[in-house]
């Protein structure tokens, strides 16, 4: 058995997908997920040169007949988890994220086949119980299974071999290389480096003396040596929860009551992680779509709502100038700490609001986010939509 | 495409043969709607509460359903009509 083999499973046109499933009539059809830009388009757009992250004005320009849905987080989320637990029969660490996940295989290849009939078992249960399309790569490490799952899309599968990975990437561009940005490929391509063959062909301190330590990760790169693990329980650098309003909106209450709600469900969140934020960064983009953000440091990490909160206030009042209607909001936790990992001499401070903390969030826990309303959140009622999930966003609020 | 929400609560006969709820007719409105195709189904939890959501085919509409297991109440969420 090769313990070390890794799976990289990514959903194609993940939200597209799930539409498509869901709504019989958008089948072959060109299908945009999206608000303000595309999160998601079928392989069906995709052939008219629609690509995530274009404008949605630029989509529709292109192609008038697309249809176009404002997606549902939460169903993906559902089904996200059922395809997440079909790997888990046969993995014994998932690391997983929206719509990909990398887990490291427990069984025995052999006894199914091999690995490329190992691939096509797992694609074929995916596509038997949960009815969505898959591309899977098999690798010893997770870069190359991310590269095979890439060249095996859509709906493919891909093993490269153990002992080929250098000769595997070498013909491929150097930009495609995890780690490689413009600023590095620009540098590369002054040197006449194209490929990541060329790069694997430089000395690794020539690399280095370049661009220090990255230029040592990167030479291990090209030559397809890669030692990050499968970390089913990796902490977050950072939290983000970030919402476009349904209409653009001057209403302050408004507004305030989005960013709360926000911050409300990034702490939550980072709390579940035993987490202490040291950092909170506010972002706002106009009805111009013209976007600004400002971040600061906490006086001291915190996991409570009310020291946040009272700090994105203030950012708001920096931030917020112009007499334009806000069209999105986003808040961003980051600069964690794990509690207890300093111990303080002092008694326990405000452990009254800590202990409200702690009974809201078993609440919600119990009995969803929507059960309690807290702080200026109270302003959204009657003016967003609400299930059992808290507000209705117009599009999701992702983290990972 | 047009998406109608309607949250209501509807009656719902279901096929419960296999260890899963199969919707085969609901009643909404007085009137009744036979399902012709089960086009997916998920399940989701929010706290402690579990319900099980289905999109629908009636003819060439689509509806998405749900069961919610905590109070025992099946809903119409939204209708995405023909055409």
């Amino acid at each position: 058995m090769d313990n070390r083999l890794i799976m990289h499973i990514d959903v194609d046109a993940f939200f597209a997908s799930v539409e498509q499933l869901l709504i019989p009539r958008l089948r072959g059809r060109e299908v945009i997920v999206g608000s303000g830009c595309i999160a998601s388009c079928s392989y069906e757009a995709r052939r008219f040169g629609l690509r995530a992250g274009m404008p949605l004005h630029e989509a529709r320009r292109q192609r008038p007949s697309a249809v176009i849905l404002p997606g549902d987080y939460q169903i993906y989320r559902c089904f996200a988890e059922q395809i997440w637990n079909i790997c888990r029969r046969y993995t014994d660490s998932l690391e997983t994220f929206l719509d990909e996940a990398y887990g490291r295989i427990a069984v025995d290849i052999d006894r199914y086949g091999g690995p490329d009939q190992f691939g096509l078992r797992i694609q074929h249960e995916v596509a038997d119980e949960v009815r969505l399309p898959v591309s899977i790569g098999l690798a010893t490490n997770r870069m190359m299974a991310k590269f095979a799952s890439s060249a095996a899309k859509p709906a493919g599968v891909l093993w490269i071999p153990a002992g080929i990975e250098a000769d595997y990437l070498a013909p491929l561009p150097v930009r495609d290389l995890p780690g490689v940005g413009p600023k590095i490929a620009a540098r590369l391509a002054e040197m006449n480096i194209a490929t990541i063959g060329q790069l694997a062909a430089l000395p690794a301190r020539a690399l280095a003396t370049m661009f220090g330590r990255v230029g040592l990760t990167m030479h291990d790169r090209a030559c397809g040596q890669d030692d990050q693990s499968v970390r089913p329980t990796a902490l977050p650098r950072s939290i983000s929860r970030e919402t476009t309003f349904h209409t653009p909106t001057c209403d302050r209450d408004v507004i305030l009551g989005m960013i709360n709600y926000l911050l409300q469900r990034a702490m939550r969140a980072m709390r579940s992680y035993c987490l202490l934020a040291g950092c909170v960064e506010l972002s706002i983009r106009y009805d111009d779509w013209k976007h600004t953000a400002a971040r600061r440091s906490l006086d001291e990490p915190t996991s409570q709502d009310s020291d946040v909160a009272a700090v994105v206030a203030e950012l708001f009042d920096r931030l917020h100038h112009r007499r334009i209607a806000l069209r999105h909001v986003g808040i961003m936790l980051s600069g964690f700490t794990q509690h207890g990992s300093r111990p303080s001499l002092l008694p326990p401070a405000r452990s009254r609001s800590r202990n409200l903390q702690h009974v809201i969030d078993n609440i919600r826990d119990r009995f969803g986010h929507a059960s309690v309303i807290a702080g200026p959140e109270i302003d959204l009622l009657g003016k967003c939509r609400q299930n059992d999930y808290g507000f209705v966003l117009r599009t999701p609020s992702l983290t990972k | 495409m047009r998406i109608e929400e309607i949250s209501e609560p509807i009656r719902v006969l279901a096929d419960f043969t296999g260890g899963s709820a199969c919707p085969v007719w609901f009643a909404w409105g007085g009137r009744k709607y036979v399902v012709s195709a089960i086009n997916g189904r998920w399940a989701d939890r929010s706290g402690d509460r579990y319900t099980l959501h289905y999109s629908v085919q009636v003819g060439d509409d689509t509806y998405y359903i749900h069961f919610d297991t905590a109070r025992v109440l099946w809903w119409l969420d939204k209708v995405i009509p023909d055409g």
